[in-house]
């Protein structure tokens, strides 16, 4: 399903290059559940945002369910974007400014669904992760436990293939993080594949496969068993 | 009492230290709020400076604002000040308790020999109250002596500086030598100080002799002017006076029925009652773009304040109350303000500067004041208290916000959950409240300069760039009689005509756009006499070329004739305003009308309606009479002498000194330099309002646009997690443009209601300006959208182009 070989990644510093991501090789099968761990600035956000197509300064080739996104321009990158992916951050980032439901609603504004199909999307979300209840509520009135399952339904409320989640429990203590990953390990039963970065060896154990990453090397897991 | 309360300046000078380090930190938002305030401020300065000159310390006289003026008013005519009577000047200085020192005057053009050349010369007879009432000594030599205001002894002088300067180079010597005013030799017995202008401005007085019967005299022809007494009131001298014109008017019901009198304080009348209102105006447009400044400071402090909410919830950690937080917020603020005046004095004496030399000399010395205009001890004061005002005014919303943050919010709060609260609608509502303000201002402005431009149309059929004009005034003691007078003008305009460049020549009393006019009541033949004042018209004697050289289109009947001289039929040509006024739905030609003791003139002619000064409203009805059968003393030629007038100014010169060396020539010049001296006041308006506009919409663009980068920068989290959850860069760009067009739709909206009801009112205040002006109230609204959307586009465009990686890592 996604597939990188040589990809690499730098800042210019003057003459010299500084590499964030060296001659990456990577394949990721669809269904897959996969972890990304790795010691702090070892590349793995970067990775996990080079996947998402978030960034976009890199060399070296992408291949996502046969779309050669090396090849493809932005606008392009984009629509494969909000057809294939979801995300969830490690701080939410929900928008302080909606409710619960309107924050739900963010993705799908920006695809071309209809009102009354975008409600209903809604509506069946709040209805799934049980927060009927909290859909008037603003963020700042939810814990952080709630935040984050708002913002993993906001995540695959457009129905996406690929669910990428960077340290998506790190900012909860344990019970909730527990309820968050029961919550991945569903929707990866359900059919979502699902590329998570975690410090977590507990949250790995979630994943079918861990890759290894230090200082913009794949040091292990770069191929599917 | 809080320790804070009990000594309120305690720590200012840290306050002062710490917002120089804040300025130091962030240049950019200093710079902005210095460069809008200095705007306002200087701005303001020049007002300040143009309106105190003007309005409130026109004259250099002790008690100034006592001073009142005393005129008649005929409310037939339209913004009226008519001169007094003998009669009524008597009747008032006996009478009147409210005003004291009462001083009559009476404006005279005269011609000045016994002095180098010929010239004409200005100058008042003033009754013997006049100089007393001043309290001005003179510099030299004396006032007049009682004695002096005798008929037969009354020949004395005391000369203007200028005219002590300009024809005896200020010898002081000058005393008890002898100059000539219309013939008549008059011994100069005092000089007045540099400077001094009463009533205006003037060459020289002499004294007012009038003897019992010419004192007993109804016509009018006297300025009065006085001073109020101690306790009254300007509305209890208005009523005083009009009950005193009231028993006038029925003692004297020929000359005076329907007139009453109006009492205004002299500063204002001094330069003109349009002169007052303009500057007023102005002024209250000042004071808008002032508010606008404020308001875009405001917006900046408060835009920086929000990176303060940490700083401020750490000193109210340690102990700071609200008050030390608003004092340090409002400090800085006045210090920026104080930065904005002291760089507003230079734009201020810039202006002032460019604006005295941009003011031709003949003009400049009908407005009195106009070379006092400077930055004097009071504007510099007023320019103090302005900045500190404004920089209460910018700073206290912020200040009064930040102040009531509370501690652990503050603490817990990054400068992102900040922006979310109420601040961020208290900039909206300043941005929008900045941009109704603009809007109406430049509504305004734009009505007003419409208005103004209206009005300094000059409507000539002919070209002013071909014409020579020049004034005779022919002196009373040397062409006494009608004769005389009629024979010169003859000889001139023969003589003048004699040169083939020059035969277009033509006279008339009063040109239009000269600054001079003269009417006559009348009656009409087989009518009644009206109710209230006799039917009147402006009065215009002219040779037999004046319609053509003038361009004025005759429309019925027959012009004036060289036949039509003095023995022949009494003739008038009329104007078409004239003809429907006095004649309407009936035949004008062939009817009679007289003056009050004259012989039946009949209406031989109607032409078309000529505009005689930028100020009329409608044309007015015109009498023009043959130059034969009604010879002016004072009168205007106009010679259509080709493209290059100017070229003709000596022959013209040589051609009057051929028929009588001792008479000197006025106002010689191109018609085009007489007309743009007529409007140089609406040119001076219309620059001042347009130089405001044009400072309010950048003013405007500013504030919006420092508003949507500062919402950007806050924004850039949002903006990220949008991009990451599928909004494309244009999505982006067109979020932001449709905040900002939110905000300056709503602001336009607010302000073109406003500008609607400042658009009747000015229309209600100021003559010219018309309430209505579509084009007026679409351009401004579309221009200042069009503006504030590109003022949006640059943070709209580096918002889109924030990748979601950038935006959220920033976070």
């Amino acid at each position: 399903m996604i597939s990188l070989r040589n990809l690499d990644k730098f800042y210019q510093q003057g003459p010299d290059r500084f590499y964030v991501l060296r001659r990456i090789n990577l394949d990721i099968r669809e269904g897959e559940f996969v972890a990304i761990m790795g010691p702090s600035g070892a590349g793995k956000s970067t990775l996990l945002h080079v996947i998402g197509m978030h960034d976009t300064a890199w060399t070296g080739e992408y291949t996502l369910l046969g779309h050669q996104v090396h090849k493809l321009d932005r606008k392009r990158r984009m629509e494969l974007y909000k057809k294939y992916f979801g995300f969830v951050f490690q701080s939410y980032h929900l928008l302080d400014d909606l409710t619960v439901a309107e924050n739900l609603d963010v993705p799908l504004g920006y695809r071309d669904i209809r009102k009354s199909e975008r409600q209903a999307m809604v509506a069946d979300m709040l209805d799934r992760f049980r927060i009927v209840g909290k859909k008037d509520l603003y963020p700042n009135q939810l814990s952080g436990g709630q935040q984050q399952l708002v913002a993993v339904a906001r995540a695959i409320i457009a129905n996406p293939k690929v669910i990428l989640a960077d340290e998506p429990t790190g900012n909860l203590h344990s019970s909730q993080g527990l309820e968050i990953m029961e919550l991945f390990k569903q929707l990866n039963e359900d059919g979502a594949t699902i590329v998570m970065v975690t410090h977590s060896e507990t949250n790995a154990a979630y994943a079918h496969r861990i890759i290894q990453i230090a200082d913009g090397w794949i040091e292990s897991g770069a191929n599917a068993a | 009492m809080p320790h804070q309360f009990s000594r309120p300046f305690a720590g200012l000078k840290e306050d002062c230290v710490y917002g120089l380090r804040q300025f130091r930190r962030r240049p950019g938002f200093s710079l902005s709020a210095i460069a809008a305030l200095a705007l306002g401020i200087g701005f303001s300065t020049t007002t300040f400076s143009f309106t105190d000159a003007i309005l409130y310390r026109p004259l250099d006289i002790p008690e100034l604002d006592r001073f009142v003026q005393v005129a008649g008013v005929d409310p037939k005519i339209e913004r009226s000040s008519r001169a007094l009577a003998p009669v009524d000047f008597i009747e008032f200085r006996q009478s009147a308790r409210t005003i004291r020192e009462l001083s009559a005057a009476s404006l005279q053009v005269r011609n000045l020999t016994g002095v180098a050349d010929p010239v004409q010369a200005t100058g008042y007879s003033v009754s013997p109250e006049f100089f007393p009432s001043v309290r001005v000594q003179p510099l030299i030599g004396r006032t007049f002596l009682p004695e002096e205001f005798t008929p037969g002894r009354h020949l004395s002088v005391v000369l203007a500086h200028v005219l002590w300067r300009t024809q005896f180079g200020e010898d002081p010597g000058v005393l008890g030598r002898s100059i000539e005013i219309d013939g008549q030799k008059h011994t100069i017995v005092g000089v007045m100080p540099e400077g001094f202008r009463f009533p205006r401005a003037v060459e020289y007085w002499t004294p007012l002799a009038l003897n019992s019967s010419q004192w007993a005299f109804a016509g009018d022809y006297l300025e009065c002017y006085g001073r109020l007494a101690s306790g009254a009131t300007l509305e209890q001298a208005r009523a005083e006076f009009n009950a005193i014109a009231a028993r006038l008017a029925s003692r004297y019901p020929t000359t005076h029925r329907g007139i009453g009198a109006r009492v205004d304080l002299l500063r204002e009348r001094v330069s003109g009652d349009l002169t007052a209102t303009y500057t007023r105006l102005t002024a209250g447009a000042v004071l808008f773009l002032l508010l606008i400044a404020c308001a875009n400071v405001a917006n900046l402090q408060l835009a920086r304040v929000l990176g303060r909410v940490r700083e401020v919830a750490i000193r109210a950690s340690v102990g700071a109350g609200s008050y030390p937080i608003l004092r340090q917020i409002l400090v800085e603020s006045v210090m920026l303000s104080a930065a904005g005046a002291l760089l507003g004095l230079p734009v201020a004496a810039w202006t002032l500067a460019l604006m005295k030399a941009a003011m031709p000399p003949e003009i400049e010395r009908y407005l009195p004041g106009w070379q006092r205009m400077g930055l004097n001890t009071e504007v510099l004061l007023a320019t103090a208290v302005t900045a500190v005002g404004a920089g209460v005014l910018a700073g206290f919303g912020p200040a009064w916000w930040l102040s009531r943050r509370s501690v652990s919010a503050g603490l817990a709060e990054s400068s992102r959950a900040a922006t979310s609260g109420g601040s961020r609608k208290l900039r909206s509502a300043l941005v929008i409240g900045e941009t109704a303000l603009a809007v109406v201002l430049l509504a305004g402005a734009a009505l007003m300069v419409k208005g103004f431009r209206s009005l300094a149309a000059v409507q000539l059929n002919s070209d002013p760039d071909r014409l020579l004009v020049w004034n005779i005034s022919l002196p009373e003691s040397k062409y006494s009689s009608v004769e005389k007078v009629r024979e010169f003008h003859r000889a001139l305009l023969a003589e003048a005509a004699s040169a083939p460049a020059l035969s277009s020549v033509a006279l008339l009393a009063d040109l239009p756009y000269s600054d001079s006019s003269s009417s006559r009541y009348f009656s009409i033949e087989g009518r009644p006499a009206p109710a209230g004042p006799p039917d009147v018209a402006q009065w215009q004697p002219a040779s037999s070329r004046l319609f053509s050289t003038l361009g004025i289109p005759l429309l019925e009947g027959r012009g004036i004739a060289e036949s039509d001289v003095p023995g022949a039929l009494e003739i008038a040509v009329v104007s078409r305003q004239f003809a429907r006024r006095f004649f309407p739905g009936q035949p004008a030609i062939g009817k009679r009308i007289r003056l009050q003791r004259g012989e039946w003139i009949t209406i031989a002619g109607i032409v078309a309606d000529t505009r005689h000064d930028s100020v009329e409203r409608r044309p007015r009805p015109v009498i023009y009479r043959p130059y034969a059968q009604a010879p002016p003393q004072s009168a205007w030629f106009v010679v259509d002498a080709g493209p290059n007038p100017a070229q003709f100014a000596p022959a013209v010169r040589a051609a009057i000194r051929r028929i009588d060396p001792s008479q000197p020539v006025a106002r010689l010049q191109t018609y085009r330099r007489l007309v743009n001296n007529h409007v140089t006041g609406f040119a001076y308006i219309s620059s001042m309002l347009g130089a405001l506009g044009l400072v309010a919409l950048f003013l405007s663009i500013l504030g919006v646009y420092s508003l949507m980068a500062s919402a950007v920068g806050e924004r850039t989290r949002e903006t990220g997690i949008r991009m990451a959850l599928g909004a494309t860069a244009g999505e982006v760009l067109l979020a932001v443009l449709r905040r900002g067009a939110l905000l300056a739709a709503s602001g336009l909206l607010i302000g073109l209601a406003a500008a609607l009801a400042a658009a009747r009112f000015l229309a209600q205040v100021l003559f010219g300006v018309s309430a209505t002006g579509p084009a007026v109230f679409t351009a401004v609204p579309a221009a200042l959208a069009l503006s504030l959307l590109l003022a949006c586009l640059i943070p709209a465009r580096g918002a889109a182009s924030t990748g979601p990686v950038t935006a959220l890592r920033e976070e």
